[in-house]
């Protein structure tokens, strides 16, 4: 298993449409991946679990990826959120 | 009779019986016993199955008849629909707990619920709605009959209509009218309701409690009135409204072969006033000048976030496809309109804080997006201009034309192609802007006179608040005579000038306009045929010295009665495209 902190840059923080954009990456890969924030964990894979994290702009997230794939899955990840979920923004 | 007095949300007279929102019968039956997890399974897998068909269709219907950004609230749905977290829930409680496929779904919403309660940030937790829209909908798919939500009638009630809800019924069954308690600008119902020209009226209270189902409503969607049980009086008179409307519209539609010109031969030019893409089709395109305030805000209204650049960028060049001329106003944020999914700051005042063009410089991203979008599509498309909202000194100007220019040398680094000399105009609707055009205009290329701020802004007082709103009389001689400086001081800078608010949609005012010597309208679509049938009826000099005459006067209320009589006593044939203005008289008298 490995994991990466990374810090939510994009204005809105976790939003609905960052969610499902985050899904939409996790989904291509199989291992399981795990979202860490403010001491609650989500599964990246779950638009809920991610939305439930309510993770404003700013906090500090921790990705756990575990599985055959898990460093070009966090990779993709960690570009996605230091991309700003590509909202330009 | 009773009335109720809500907020309208969109215009428009609809009469019938008040029929509620039927929402499917919730059977959460008691638990199972151990052996049927299996079959439970099944049926939950089945009403899943079901229920992304349904999603995909109302999807795709939505984005035929509205635009793909209404659409994208259904593709979230979808997503929350595939998401594994939630079946591993339903399952579980079913396998655990033996509890039925309904039961498990009951218990699910109001865990979400529970759980969307604590959430501050506003945007997330309206995601509750389409959590609790999709759990609803996999549940009325369990049953064999699968009961759609249903509703046939006239006039929709409802306290909150669900995303999907909206998207079915308003698409599908085109009420006459819509009365709800929730609901705002920005509000999924309202947003579907105004594409369909639905006459809809929010915010009234306790809604389902003060109406009873069957009975007979009138939706005063103008005056945001809702009127129960109505008098014989009171329905005929909004019947005989509603129906004289309708008829005149055909005739008045046949003003759009005709010549743009008044009887004594003064040209002038008439444009729509765009909010949705889908509106294009209202009037034919080639029988206008073209779209004269293109409202991009609503692009974002639907899916409560900026488009990227490509897709604005295709947005913009589909449009100016179709038109001769399309005048694009940059995001017009805040005050009223601010987006749930955008970032504000608290305002006490908000009509007078951080809107218009004064949020986009402080939310740049915003701003250089849709200019670059904007720009890149006026290279195979020379008819654009760009409009600037609520623009109040030069300091301001200067600053976006710095701007402007920043992203043509970033474009033209990069390779991309555009109008060099793009046209950039602005929304004349602050006061100091206003009496302070002679200076400006050689600063702009054009101007547009936006009279709904601008009023609001000369007289203190706001449009929507009925204590105040009736001081907002763009008839005053005083208001007049400051429209008339724009209009003036633009025509002999050479600069063209238009009028793109209600004044311009407002027959007897559109005639005050021609008199003020006004050239450009800019209407809502549903009245540019009678505008311009008005228009072509009288002649430029009369209406010039009449209204010329009508500034001699020291009150709004003399300016109207002199102005309405000499008209009626000159051409009283054009009497009947004026009666829009006696309407509101008509239900004064009615006691409403």
């Amino acid at each position: 298993m490995i994991e990466k902190e990374v810090v939510l840059t994009n204005r809105l923080g976790m939003h609905a449409r960052a969610a499902t954009k985050l899904v939409q990456v996790a989904q291509k890969y199989r291992s399981n991946i795990v979202i860490e924030a403010n001491g609650m964990e989500a599964d990246a894979k779950s638009i809920l679990g991610l939305l439930t994290l309510a993770a404003p702009v700013g906090t500090k997230l921790k990705i756990k990826a575990d599985g055959e794939d898990e460093k070009e899955a966090i990779e993709e990840i960690v570009a996605l959120i230091e991309d700003k979920f590509g909202e330009g923004e | 009779m009773i009335i109720l007095r809500g907020k309208s949300a969109v215009a428009g007279i609809g009469i019938g019986r008040a029929r509620f929102l039927r929402r499917p019968a919730r059977i959460v039956q008691a638990n199972i016993v151990r052996g049927e997890e299996q079959s439970q399974i099944k049926r939950l897998e089945e009403a899943i199955v079901k229920t992304r068909t349904e999603l995909e269709e109302i999807k795709d219907e939505i984005k035929e008849k509205v635009g793909d950004e209404q659409a994208l609230i259904l593709e979230s749905q979808l997503l929350i629909l595939e998401d594994k977290k939630l079946i591993e829930e339903m399952i579980s409680r079913i396998v655990d707990n033996l509890e039925t496929a309904e039961k498990a779904i009951e218990a699910l919403i109001n865990k979400y619920h529970g759980i969307f309660k604590n959430v501050e940030d506003y945007h997330i937790k309206e995601k509750i709605h389409d959590i609790e829209d999709v759990l609803r909908r996999i549940q009325k798919n369990l049953s064999a009959e699968g009961e759609e939500i249903s509703w046939e009638g006239d006039i929709l009630v409802a306290k909150n209509i669900l995303p999907s809800e909206a998207a079915y019924i308003i698409s599908r069954k085109e009420p006459e009218g819509i009365v709800t308690e929730y609901g705002g600008d920005t509000y999924h119902a309202v947003i579907l309701a105004r594409a369909f020209g639905i006459p809809t009226v929010v915010g009234i209270e306790d809604v389902e409690n003060k109406i009873k189902e069957g009975e007979e409503v009138i939706v005063d969607g103008d005056e945001g009135l809702v009127i129960l049980s109505p008098s014989s009086l009171q329905k005929n008179t909004y019947m005989h409204l509603k129906q004289t409307f309708v008829e005149e519209e055909k005739v008045f539609s046949r003003a759009l072969d005709e010549k743009s010109s008044t009887l004594d031969g003064v040209d002038f030019k008439m444009f729509i006033n765009l909010e949705f893409p889908s509106e294009a089709e209202k009037v034919p395109a080639d029988k206008i000048e073209g779209v004269g305030l293109y409202r991009t805000e609503y692009l974002i209204l639907g899916s409560q976030k900026v488009p990227n650049e490509e897709k604005q960028f295709e947005i913009y060049s589909s449009l100016a496809e179709k038109f001769k001329e399309i005048t694009i106003r940059l995001f017009d944020l805040g005050a009223e309109k601010k987006i749930k999914g955008l970032h504000f700051y608290h305002e006490e005042n908000p009509a007078m804080g951080e809107r218009g063009i004064r949020y986009l410089f402080s939310h740049k991203e915003i701003l250089y997006t849709q200019l670059r979008a904007i720009l890149r599509a006026s290279a195979d498309h020379p008819s654009i201009r760009i409009m600037i909202p609520m623009v109040t000194n030069l300091d301001e100007i200067k600053k976006l034309y710095l701007v402007v220019e920043d992203i043509k040398s970033t474009l033209r680094m990069e390779g991309y192609k555009f109008q060099e000399n793009i046209p950039v105009g602005i929304m004349v609707e602050v006061p100091a802007i206003a009496v302070s055009i002679d200076k400006i205009i050689k600063y702009v290329d054009f101007v547009s006179i936006g009279t709904n701020d601008l009023s609001q802004y000369v007289f203190a007082a706001d449009r929507t608040n009925e204590r105040v709103s009736y001081i907002c009389n763009t008839l005053d001689p005083g208001f007049l005579r400051m429209v008339r400086f724009v209009i003036k001081k633009s025509a002999e800078a050479g600069k063209r000038v238009s009028v793109c608010g209600e004044m311009a949609s407002s027959p007897l005012h559109a005639a005050v306009l021609l008199g003020l010597g006004l050239r450009e309208f800019s209407t809502t679509p549903a009245m540019l045929p009678r505008i311009k049938r008005l228009l072509i009826s009288v002649e430029e000099a009369v209406m010039k010295k009449k209204v010329t005459n009508a500034l001699r006067f020291h009150t709004a209320q003399e300016v109207e009665e002199y102005l309405l009589r000499e008209i009626n006593k000159i051409y009283p044939e054009i009497h009947r495209c004026i009666r829009r203005v006696s309407y509101e008289k008509n239900r004064k008298a009615m006691g409403i």
